[in-house]
């Protein structure tokens, strides 16, 4: 039954494939002298809009979410949920910081298939309104929790997390709850994911939050795959970053600081996903690891766009832009 | 054409004076025949005003929205208000009224908000002295121990063996009392020198310390009994505060409702005003209007505003502005636009596909699952969840319909061969079947192909029309490699015929550089498009042969259907036999009858679609008084 299933994703995938940038393509974004330039490259009227090419890529998650069999399909709708949760946080920052309802609505992924309505969030008066709105969604109980220490300390860090923690703790139970390829391919793709974020989360929480052990392990996942507990302890009592980085796979040079080593680990773990993905495409594709690969292609091209953007904003040169890409790897 | 190609656009810019912009925006927001596009040409300035107006409107939509749903108000359809709307002025008496009716539910709210919170705390009080029951000492001795840190609260459950985890660092008790629902009464205690540590964690997995309530007094089953005579005193007055609600509901709904929906229009209006730029007295509402709407439009505007309107009308240029798709599909055509927006909209330049995708989807339906007594079943199903308001359930129908069709063609229900087949039965005729579906598939290519021609003709892509896989050469390779083929094979053609295959092959190896040369179109350098271009020419040829056999999957699948109902009427006799057919039925229908649907998608998205659909469009979405507005009637994808 999943591989009629795969037959339907793959035919869908097959279609779009062939419509990701080529690298003629990259060539002339990387040749171009202004974010004016960009857009007509790839064939966009006017600038780049980031925020729309991040919702066609919520789309095509949420498109091939319904064709996959139940576990995989499920596993993919919440998956795809993360681009929920990025506008979840993104009105809770206008909310909080009452930031100007047009630019908060400007800066919210366009979502074809969502349950809320954007706008009244980013209306809604209070943070606890927001919470009363989404009622019923899986995220409002875990921001239920949250709320107390938010109100007495007033940080959205609290809300933040106890979101991130709810998502990804349900997506590892997911990702073991399939089985046979399809489990093998989420924790390969997926797994592999988790893990390098708990390890990034524990030492960005040691260098930049400053927290203590109990602290760092109770904002971490404690099951990550290759970066559970046992590594969170490790990195809340001390252990230095190369180490953890190459018990993961990743070498870090030496003369970079830590906060250098985690932007480094970073993009070679972003590489890495890139490298698996073309892999996965060049092979048989009625498995999950067809709609992961082709998923994260797409989230890669637009991470790749943004850095190009947001480069030419700056002023980098293409050369210095090229060092940032995932697919100069 | 019409249901092919998307409305022709207009581009209309109305620069209306200030007296008269709510009129000329009521009458717009009316029609519903003009999507708004923000434009600040310069000079011109954004009209913060409005943009406060817009806040304050949707300031008392939230309002009069937790009211109603407070007083528990039954849910009302988004009408258009009663009216003429003048945002600027119509939130002075919103407000007024619902400042009114404010004052008339405050008292109720505070009580109810109170006597919540009351009654919270003690069931909490009474779980903690529950726990206390085995102990024989009075409850006020256990607060403030000397050489302990003893703390109760609630937290997520979740979070409880997490907290055990983060206090690796020292000797700690954290024991679990109760559970309700994901949150859990925990008990946790260290010593006084650790209870920094403890509080850190225990406040870093959202933990809630709770306090016994004062009325706790004596030993734990004398202070439990206070608790609940006092909690059942509370209920009482819970119960006679819902009273209230539903007399208040009932006395305020038709003014609530009525206020919201007035609100609700005003501040839509607001919203779109705040995006017109203005100069001086003069704003620009700039937008799309379908061609066939632009006179309607121009006279409603002319009519609504009491000075003249300078109204400026501009053709549409797709290759330099994102054009909105608005496609008139027939109301019956509707419920079918899903199988084309699951992949993308079409965009303006592009024909939508929606009318072949349905006939050609409901073809290849029927032809795998041909059978009066299945596609009934599968009619009847689709009937039901049609009932049950869901929109799948008209596709799930006319599949069942296709299915009984060539359930007719082939002269079976349930398995058996109830009459003579007026075409064919597929495992009598499985050559016959087989060469059907390849040459169904290769018309079905081809209008694709043809689609692609006048896509690349409305974008004015000449690479794309003539020298690309899906354009003129393309479609002069696929028609000399199939029919040139078969031609010659069968000694109709010349061989000499073929010879055009080299030809065409190289045109389309080297058809970057070449529209490169011919139209100065973005090419990569020579080397790599000419590298590139083997490859792709390579993928082509094999492609055109593996697309259309890729068809040959609909004879396939009719024959599997005929054979595995075979089987099940052949295993129906005896005792039992209703059983096996019924189970038999349940599996045909169910499990087949969702895999041909999944490869008749797949023969869309992929084999077909390659051919032409981009899928890039933006949806027309009107301006509207109230939520969706009439997009149904427009067919409007949005």
């Amino acid at each position: 039954m999943s591989l009629f299933s795969y037959a339907a994703a793959q035919g869908y995938i097959r279609a779009r494939l062939s419509r990701l940038l080529d690298r003629g393509t990259w060539a002339r974004l990387l040749e171009a002298t202004t974010p004016a330039e960009l857009g007509p490259i790839i064939g966009r009227d006017g600038r780049i809009r980031l925020g729309i090419l991040r919702g066609e890529v919520a789309d095509a998650g949420s498109a091939l979410a319904r064709f996959l069999p139940h576990a995989a399909g499920e596993l993919v709708a919440w998956y795809n949920r993360r681009f929920e949760i990025e506008n979840l946080k993104t009105v809770l920052r206008a909310v909080h910081y009452g930031t100007d309802r047009s630019r908060a609505l400007a800066s919210l992924i366009p979502l074809r298939a969502t349950r809320w309505r954007w706008e009244a969030l980013v209306e809604a008066g209070s943070l606890s309104s927001v919470i009363d709105q989404i009622h019923g969604s899986p995220f409002a109980r875990p921001l239920e929790h949250a709320m107390e220490r938010y109100q007495q300390e007033q940080r959205l860090f609290y809300l933040e997390i106890a979101v991130d923690l709810f998502y990804f703790q349900k997506l590892v139970r997911l990702i073991e709850s399939q089985s046979g390829q399809a489990a093998a391919d989420a924790r390969r793709f997926l797994g592999r994911w988790i893990a390098v974020q708990n390890l990034l989360w524990a030492y960005r929480y040691r260098i930049y939050g400053r927290m203590t052990p109990e602290e760092i392990i109770n904002y971490t996942l404690h099951h990550a795959f290759a970066a559970g507990l046992d590594t969170v302890q490790r990195v809340a009592l001390g252990s230095p970053l190369a180490t953890e980085a190459e018990r993961m796979g990743f070498r870090i040079s030496p003369e970079l600081s830590e906060v250098e080593g985690l932007t480094e680990i970073e993009l070679q773990a972003e590489r890495e996903r890139y490298r698996y993905a073309r892999a996965a495409t060049g092979r048989p594709m009625f498995q999950l690891r067809g709609v992961l690969a082709y998923l994260w292609l797409l989230e890669a091209e637009v991470r790749d766009l943004t850095v190009i953007v947001e480069g030419k904003r700056t002023g980098l040169t293409g050369v210095e832009i090229g060092r940032r890409l995932v697919r100069a790897a | 054409m019409s249901m092919l190609a998307p409305e022709p656009m207009i581009e209309a810019n109305f620069f209306v004076l200030e007296p008269d912009l709510e009129a000329v925006t009521g009458a717009l927001a009316r029609m519903e025949a003009l999507h708004l596009e923000d434009a600040v040409p310069e000079g011109w300035t954004a009209s913060p005003e409005w943009n406060e107006l817009a806040n304050r409107y949707s300031g008392l939509s939230l309002r009069l929205g937790e009211m109603r749903n407070e007083l528990g108000c039954r849910p009302v359809a988004e009408t258009e208000a009663d009216g003429d709307l003048h945002p600027t002025q119509d939130w002075r008496e919103i407000e007024a009224r619902l400042v009114a009716l404010e004052v008339r539910v405050q008292s109720w709210q505070r009580r109810l908000k109170e006597t919540g919170q009351e009654l919270q705390s003690l069931k909490l009080g009474e779980s903690q002295v529950q726990l206390l029951l085995p102990l024989d000492v009075p409850v006020e001795d256990l607060r403030g121990l000397q050489y302990q840190t003893v703390m109760v609260g609630i937290m997520p459950a979740g979070n409880v063996p997490r907290v055990a985890a983060a206090l690796f660092q020292i000797p700690f008790i954290l024991i679990p009392l109760q559970s309700r629902k994901d949150q859990a009464l925990v008990l946790a205690a260290s010593s006084t020198d650790n209870a920094a540590i403890l509080d850190r964690a225990l406040k870093s997995a959202f933990f809630e310390p709770i306090t016994l309530p004062p009325e706790a007094l004596g030993r734990p089953a004398e202070a439990l009994a206070a608790l609940k005579r006092k909690a059942g005193e509370i209920q009482d007055r819970l119960n006679d505060l819902d009273r209230e609600r539903q007399k208040l509901a009932s006395e305020l709904s038709p003014e609530l409702n009525s206020l919201w929906r007035q609100a609700a229009a005003d501040g839509r209006l607001a919203e779109a005003i705040r995006r017109f730029p203005r100069h001086g007295e003069v704003f620009l509402i700039s937008g799309w209007v379908p061609a066939t709407d632009v006179d309607r439009v121009r006279k409603a505007v002319e009519s609504a505003a009491g000075h003249p309107v300078a109204i400026e009308v501009l053709k549409a240029d797709p290759n330099r502005q994102s054009v909105p798709t608005l496609v008139r599909s027939p109301r019956w055509l509707q419920p079918f636009e899903e199988l084309v927006t699951t992949f993308g909209i079409s965009s303006y330049n592009e024909l939508d596909p929606t009318l072949i995708v349905t006939v050609s989807f409901l073809i290849m339906y029927g032809m795998m699952f041909g059978d009066l007594g299945h596609g009934l079943l599968l009619l009847l199903t689709g009937l039901w969840l049609r009932h049950r308001k869901l929109q799948l359930g008209i596709l799930v129908a006319a599949a069942g319909a296709s299915g009984m069709l060539f359930g007719l063609l082939y002269g079976a229900a349930f398995g058996h061969q109830i009459m003579r087949a007026a075409w064919l039965r597929p495992l009598d005729g499985i050559w016959t079947i087989l060469i059907t579906a390849v040459a169904g598939g290769a018309v079905l290519l081809n209008i694709g192909f043809a689609m692609n021609l006048v896509n690349a003709w409305r974008s004015r892509d000449w690479p794309r029309l003539f020298l690309e896989k899906n354009g003129v050469v393309g479609i002069a390779l696929y028609w000399t490699l199939l029919g040139g083929g078969l031609g010659v094979g069968f000694g109709i053609l010349p061989a000499r015929v073929l010879l055009v295959i080299p030809v065409l092959c190289a045109l389309l190896w080297i058809h970057e550089p070449m529209a490169n040369w011919i139209w100065h179109s973005p090419s990569a350098p020579m080397g790599e498009a000419l590298v590139t271009g083997f490859f792709e020419l390579f993928e082509t040829v094999t492609g055109y042969a593996s697309n259309s056999l890729s068809f040959i999957r609909l004879g396939a699948f009719a024959v599997a259907h005929e054979g595995l109902s075979s089987l099940v009427v052949s295993y129906s006799g005896g005792r039992w036999g209703w059983l096996v057919m019924l189970l038999g039925t349940v599996l045909v229908v169910g499990f087949e009858g969702v895999i041909v649907g999944i490869q008749a998608l797949r023969l869309e998205y992929y084999e077909f679609f390659g051919r032409f659909f981009q899928g890039g469009g933006r949806p027309f979405v009107p301006l509207s008084l109230h939520t969706g507005g009439r997009h149904a009637s427009l067919g409007v994808r949005a």
